[in-house]
């Protein structure tokens, strides 16, 4: 309970350290020299301590209150537990609160580093599975031609054709799509509890493969390639202002190109934070492809 | 300009006529995935026995791109007996024909077939659970009652349905307070005490109405609940078996009766009365949280919010003098009293309608025909993860034999106590785990069961199941909260997702 009240006050005098820390030109005080201002600035930087600042971003939405004299506190915070979302934080006359400001920028911040992370390589040769690429020759053509990442290259086609197993259960595709944080630290927890969970069910996978600026159209060309009566596409979700590190899944069953997207059954928000645990989600898809194989039908069709 | 307008309007209604029909289908497709279940809650107490039938909506409640996630999320009750005065054959046997001869009366008036009950709990309350046969007519009654019906006693779990089935645990939710809820009956008081839906504290006390009962038109004592001739002892009244009170004797003890119950409520619980009329012993723990404010439930409860009784001795009993009583202290000690949605039924209520929860909707079930499992113990484990191995396996060696006493097939339920999130390295090391400690319970057991409260059920159950050799089944499941001491019975899979039905029992017949 203590610490639902991390706390304004606190939080404050934390940003007054920082911006302590800066500088600010023309201030009256640097008349009298440059090198007296570097001084004061030094002073006051010995007076901070080596600890480090309490990361604003970090903060548990949950534990923040910003409402100023809530007539019920407790009621106001057992509301917050139930969502996610930035609730109860107050305003500043019509405006945002500066903390508010910050902590979406940091949000956004994440969200845009996520998306525009390089791809780690070593990490997905780590895997052990082909990769691929899609069309797309940039991260920007990527994202502004959606079209694009649902095509192979000649070379490309040629290592499907050639590295997966043909006529599988199920081909597992998996790619870093909009997040490479989810790709890094939630495929390594799903994936291995789908393989678990597939043998259990004694379903083929087949060749997993990994591709890189990944549709999840892709899926259903390397699906008909192979011969896979279900493909199942994992990659990294669009990240938001709440999470950045969650992974989608799609799964189709009798995948072609050009199948409707409403044949698609979706498993979305699979992360570690408010969403659902990626390991025990793999254990959830490994089954929902049992069923999808057993009724033969997926997306809309298949009612979960 | 105001074509642009115009045609934004219209692509905006557009999008929200298929928003909103779009809502109207879905929530036709939602319709099909709830699923309804019959309850029965049978209360069989010292001084009433009723019974009501509830219906129970089991609903998926996340979108079809979540995993499955069920909650109950009506409990209706749609039908009440009358309140029976409870059969007896003498003071320290109840009347088993009488009892069973109600049940079946009312399952017909009801026009309910035992086969159509679901779920549900016979519980046999206060002082009546005492009665020389109590156990035999729980286990007759419930077997009488449908398949899945558990039976129940234990004033922890009497106090805990009382506060569910009164309205008090609704009522911390709804209005934020810390609420405690007094069952006040016939031969016990049963509270409990809900902070934000959570029961923070469960208690029972020999406190009730009929714990002295009197002589048709007197007050010569017709009989006496031993504890509470100490107390007219220690009081300096003497309530013998035989002897005639007066007014003002009478009082004294329920004066002392209703201190013992406003010294619950106290903070440092040294209250002597209610020291001395606790029906546990040992260290209490006391309510975490202050209490904001107070309901009463039960027969003598509900007096509490009625005009004063002019007759004293309707009853025969103590049960006016002790309203009588409780309203004083209420007003001495200034506490702040609500009326809760239900009084007298409280408790058949809760039996009827808040005895079964459901498990999460991913878990782990390798062989369905093995559900229902009845009264299994629970083995918990303290932070399995980082116990040795050895004391692992000890742990489960020793609670596992007293567990199962001298019946070596009983199932035993593991209940695995990780409160981390766990990766799937994690769970695969928990499982290994499970396995080693097991190996000796699981050679003599077919079936593997563990509970767990976090979102792992079938992650770690495949893992199990995995590792186990074959033939061995596996039931893992998850968002259960029990601890050791509990018995739990699982129910088959509802229809909709993979839930199953829980019922959480604390143990039996310790008065």
């Amino acid at each position: 309970m203590a610490n639902q009240n991390i706390n304004e006050e606190a939080i404050i005098q934390a940003v007054i350290k920082a911006l302590g820390d800066l500088e600010l030109p023309g201030d009256g005080s640097s008349t009298a020299g440059s090198g007296a201002a570097v001084r004061a600035g030094q002073a006051d930087r010995s007076s901070v301590s080596d600890e480090s600042l309490v990361d604003i971003a970090m903060i548990p939405e949950e534990e923040i209150c910003l409402v100023e004299n809530p007539k019920n506190k407790e009621a106001l915070m057992r509301l917050k537990r139930s969502t996610p979302a930035r609730t109860a934080t107050g305003r500043a006359g019509d405006r945002e609160k500066t903390m508010i400001n910050i902590r979406k920028m940091a949000n956004l911040s994440a969200a845009v580093d996520a998306v525009w992370t390089p791809l780690n390589k070593e990490f997905v040769g780590s895997l052990g599975y082909p990769v691929l690429k899609s069309m797309p020759s940039s991260k920007e053509e990527y994202l502004m031609r959606p079209d694009l990442g649902v095509l192979l290259d000649d070379a490309n086609m040629n290592i499907v054709r050639t590295q997966l197993k043909k006529n599988p259960d199920v081909q597992i595709v998996i790619g870093e799509g909009q997040s490479n944080q989810g790709l890094e630290k939630s495929m390594p927890e799903l994936l291995p509890a789908l393989l678990q969970g597939l043998q259990a069910n004694k379903i083929d996978y087949g060749t997993p493969c990994f591709v890189e600026y990944t549709r999840v159209g892709i899926g259903d060309l390397i699906g008909q390639e192979v011969g896979a009566k279900v493909v199942c596409v994992i990659l990294g979700e669009r990240p938001g202002l709440l999470s950045w590190d969650g992974l989608g899944c799609y799964i189709t069953y009798g995948p072609k190109v050009g199948i409707l997207e409403s044949k698609r059954t979706c498993v979305s928000n699979i992360q570690d934070n408010g969403g659902t645990p990626p390991a025990e989600a793999g254990a959830y898809i490994s089954d929902l492809i049992a069923r999808i194989l057993k009724e033969q039908k997926s997306g809309v069709d298949l009612i979960i | 300009m105001f074509c642009v307008d115009k045609l934004f309007f219209s692509i905006r209604k557009a999008a929200f006529d298929s928003a909103f029909c779009g809502t109207a289908e879905r929530g036709k497709e939602r319709q099909e995935v709830a699923e309804k279940i019959l309850s029965v809650g049978i209360d069989i107490g010292t001084s009433t026995t009723s019974l009501v039938f509830s219906s129970l909506t089991i609903e998926k409640m996340t979108g079809d791109m979540y995993m499955p996630r069920t909650e109950i999320t009506d409990r209706s009750v749609i039908y009440r007996s009358p309140v029976y005065f409870t059969p007896l054959r003498s003071n320290v046997e109840l009347d088993a024909e009488g009892i069973r001869e109600i049940v079946e009366k009312e399952y017909s008036a009801a026009g309910v077939d035992p086969g159509d009950v679901e779920t549900g709990a016979v519980i046999i309350t206060g002082d009546t659970a005492r009665k020389v046969n109590a156990e035999r007519v729980l286990g007759e009654i419930s077997r009488f009652a449908g398949d899945f019906v558990v039976a129940a006693a234990g004033p922890s779990l009497e106090s805990i349905l009382a506060g569910k089935g009164s309205g008090a645990q609704q009522y911390s939710v709804d209005q934020v307070e810390t609420i405690c809820n007094m069952d006040i009956g016939g031969g016990t008081t049963n509270t409990a005490a809900f902070y934000d839906g959570n029961c923070i504290d469960a208690d029972c006390l020999d406190v009730g109405g009929r714990l002295i009962r009197f002589s048709r038109g007197s007050t010569r004592i017709e009989y006496v609940f031993p504890k509470i001739a100490e107390m007219g002892r220690r009081l300096g009244v003497s309530a013998e078996l035989g002897a005639v009170l007066n007014a003002s004797e009478i009082t004294q003890i329920t004066d002392a009766m209703a201190e013992a119950v406003m010294g619950k409520l106290e903070p440092s619980q040294t209250n002597e009365h209610y020291l001395f009329l606790r029906t546990e012993k040992g260290e209490n723990r006391g309510p975490v949280k202050k209490i904001d404010v107070v309901s009463f439930s039960g027969g003598v409860g509900k007096l509490v919010y009625e005009p004063e009784e002019k007759d004293k001795l309707k009853y025969g009993d103590i049960g006016v003098y002790l309203a009588d009583s409780l309203k004083k202290a209420i007003e001495k000690h200034s506490l702040r009293v609500v009326k809760p949605k239900e009084t007298i039924s409280a408790t058949v209520i809760g039996a009827g309608s808040h005895s079964v929860d459901v498990s999460g909707g991913t878990i782990a079930v390798t062989r369905p025909e093995l559900l229902p499992l009845k009264n299994v113990p629970i083995l918990a484990i303290e932070d399995p993860l980082h116990l040795p191995p050895e004391e692992f396996t000890d742990q489960v060696k020793k609670k596992t034999e007293w567990l199962q006493g001298l019946d070596g097939d009983q199932t035993i339920a593991l209940n695995l106590k990780v409160d981390k999130k766990m990766g799937f390295q994690d769970v695969v090391d928990l499982a290994e785990r499970v396995i080693g400690a097991t190996r000796e319970l699981m050679a003599a057991q077919q079936l593997l069961v563990v509970i767990l409260y976090g979102d792992y059920g079938k992650v770690l159950g495949q893992s199990l199941s995995m590792r186990l050799p074959p033939g061995k089944e596996v039931i893992c499941i998850d968002s259960v909260d029990v601890g050791d001491g509990d018995y739990i019975d699982i129910g088959r899979p509802v229809g909709v997702a993979d839930s199953v039905p829980v019922v959480i029992k604390t143990i039996a017949f310790n008065y």
